[in-house]
């Protein structure tokens, strides 16, 4: 027997709200004058002097018995039982009394489905005017909902979760009255039940050197937000966060904690994370060059570019690893070449500003480690000459 | 079938610590592009010698087989340094000319030499070198022989040879010794499938 027939909600007399669409079926019922609406444990009533309307929890529509509805439309003003209790709008299982002639329909409204689970499809976001002109949604916890949806004629919820994982609960309910009394009240499919996700990055941060350039930029990302960045918390002196970019040269040393704030176009689903940032002072690599033992091949030129290249060989004959970053020091180039491939030049380690070329991060006991070498030479006649130097470890060279 | 051979006979003479060997390229050979040797198609053969070390390296290139070949004129712009042709050193087809040799030193005060001639493959390209010279600490003079396309803009292959001889005048009657004892040279080839064979080669010799 199909108890339910889809439809908008119906409420003579009175302005119209409709509920329809998959959620919303509206099943109106002619109820004779005492009709067991047995099984329903959670009916709730919004009742007027002169209309009556009720809504079923979920589940509760299959138990719905209708076999002993009278014929007919019912008149007059209905009663409810003593069971039926509006006051608390909590009642026990409810036997609706009638007598007399009832003028209008009574209506019930089949409650959602069971809730959905995540994830839901993402859809197109419309906005909403609300057809009563004071309607009122919330989520089944009493939360205020504020992402109406309305598409296709249907007045969507627009629900969001706290990041985790689990079965979706959320139940969004709109109340619709007009002039304060309530003429309807119905539960909302959810168009999207959008899970925060959002999480920042990086999840850590690398340290900041004193007196050297600092950047580092957070993001977060979460399909259809844009997010606006603030902090809490001292950051270390020198450094300033704009923008979602924490960027700046440090002037003092220590560790820093502080907290990152990413907060969506539409306030919710705002990520944070807690960050330290460590300002350590410069440690210059030390010299392993006598640890190593270098092996120089001889000097090529290649005719298509015209450099010259050769390859040194390091190779660690002790037992121990040598800790890196291992860089090998162009120390005492002679003026005839230059290091094409050079990735730096020394500052701490001396003598200042020769050019060195990275080695690798470390070598270890009885391992090797190959640098090529690439120069140009303004005086081929001349030989490239340079004295190799390992450096090893510290933050700077 | 022999992709690339290094063949060191070890034809030491008695008044120098030479070291012989014969490189030969052929269709079996894969090029750094990928390619082979391609008859008909012109190439450029380079020989060079780069001094490091503070002593003096002669590098002699003789036997040159183009394997049917042909030579293309020298031209004496892709030349560099101190080099001698022979056996007829007005002869535009320079080192490969019949039976040609070249010579290629370099000095400290002269530390390059550079001969590259374009020729016309044929099935092979092969030459043997014998490389004199010894090892004064320091970064090793070095052979190397590259070929290239015919404009010099691709690279196509490299055998590079280290002279890290320590020793100039080897006994009389000892020379199977003094190859089995001396760090000659060490060859390092560039090419993509090392397939070398090395034979009658210096066991501290490698190819890497």
């Amino acid at each position: 027997m199909n108890y339910f027939t889809p439809g908008p909600i119906i409420y003579s007399g009175q302005p119209t709200i409709f509920f329809p669409g998959y959620h919303k079926d509206a099943v109106s019922v002619q109820l004779g004058n005492s009709d067991d609406l047995g099984g329903s444990s959670g009916i709730t009533s919004y009742f007027t002097s002169q209309s009556l309307s009720w809504v079923l929890s979920a589940g509760e529509a299959t138990t719905w018995d209708t076999a002993s509805l009278p014929p007919g439309p019912p008149t007059g003003v209905p009663t409810p039982s003593a069971l039926f209790c509006p006051a608390t709008m909590v009642p026990a299982i409810p036997i609706l009394s009638f007598g007399g002639t009832y003028p209008h329909q009574l209506l019930a409204t089949l409650l959602n489905p069971p809730p959905a689970q995540l994830p839901v499809t993402l859809a197109s976001r419309y906005s909403l005017t609300c057809p009563a002109t004071d309607c009122a949604p919330t989520d089944n916890n009493g939360v205020g909902l504020t992402n109406l949806q309305y598409q296709n004629g249907n007045i969507y919820a627009d629900v969001r979760l706290p990041v985790g994982s689990g079965t979706f609960v959320d139940w969004p309910e709109l109340i619709a009255s007009v002039n304060g009394t309530v003429v309807a009240f119905g539960h909302m499919p959810i168009l999207e039940a959008m899970q925060c996700s959002a999480s920042l990055q990086p999840p850590s941060l690398s340290g900041a050197l004193l007196g050297s350039s600092y950047t580092q930029s957070f993001t977060a990302t979460q399909a259809g937000e844009t997010f606006t960045y603030s902090t809490t918390g001292a950051l270390p002196p020198g450094l300033a966060f704009a923008s979602g970019t924490l960027s700046g040269t440090p002037t003092a040393g220590g560790t820093y904690p502080f907290t990152v704030i990413a907060t969506p176009s539409d306030s919710s689903c705002a990520a944070t994370a807690n960050y330290s940032l460590t300002v350590a002072g410069p440690t210059c690599a030390n010299d392993v060059t006598s640890q190593v033992a270098v092996t120089l091949s001889g000097l090529k030129r290649n005719l298509a570019t015209g450099q010259w290249t050769e390859t040194v060989t390091l190779y660690n004959p002790g037992s121990a690893t040598i800790s890196g970053p291992i860089n090998l020091v162009i120390e005492s180039l002679s003026s005839n070449a230059a290091l094409v491939n050079s990735q730096g030049a020394t500052n701490c380690f001396a003598p200042a500003g020769s050019p060195y070329v990275s080695a690798g991060s470390s070598i270890g006991a009885g391992q090797t480690a190959s640098v090529t070498l690439t120069f140009t030479n303004s005086q081929p006649v001349q030989s490239i000459t340079f004295t190799p130097r390992v450096a090893a470890g510290g933050n700077q060279i | 079938m022999i992709r690339l051979a290094l063949l060191l006979a070890g034809a030491m003479s008695l008044a120098h610590a030479a070291t012989t060997l014969t490189i030969i390229v052929n269709n079996g050979t894969t090029f750094l592009d990928g390619s082979s040797l391609n008859g008909g198609t012109t190439y450029y053969a380079a020989f060079e010698l780069t001094g490091g070390d503070a002593s003096d390296s002669t590098a002699l290139v003789t036997g040159i087989d183009l394997g049917g070949g042909s030579a293309v004129a020298l031209n004496l712009s892709d030349t560099f340094g101190s080099f001698t042709v022979g056996p007829n050193g007005s002869d535009p087809a320079g080192a490969f000319q019949n039976a040609g040799t070249l010579q290629l030193a370099v000095t400290p005060g002269n530390s390059y030499s550079q001969y590259a001639q374009q020729f016309v493959a044929g099935t092979q390209f092969s030459f043997t070198v014998a490389l004199d010279g010894v090892y004064a600490g320091g970064i090793p003079d070095e052979f190397s022989f590259q070929m290239y396309d015919s404009t010099l803009s691709t690279e196509l292959y490299e055998q590079d040879l280290d002279i890290l001889s320590t020793s100039t005048i080897p006994e009389p009657g000892t020379v199977v010794l003094s190859l089995l004892g001396f760090p000659i040279l060490i060859a390092r080839a560039v090419w993509v499938r090392r397939s070398a064979s090395i034979s009658k080669f210096d066991p501290q010799t490698k190819a890497s």
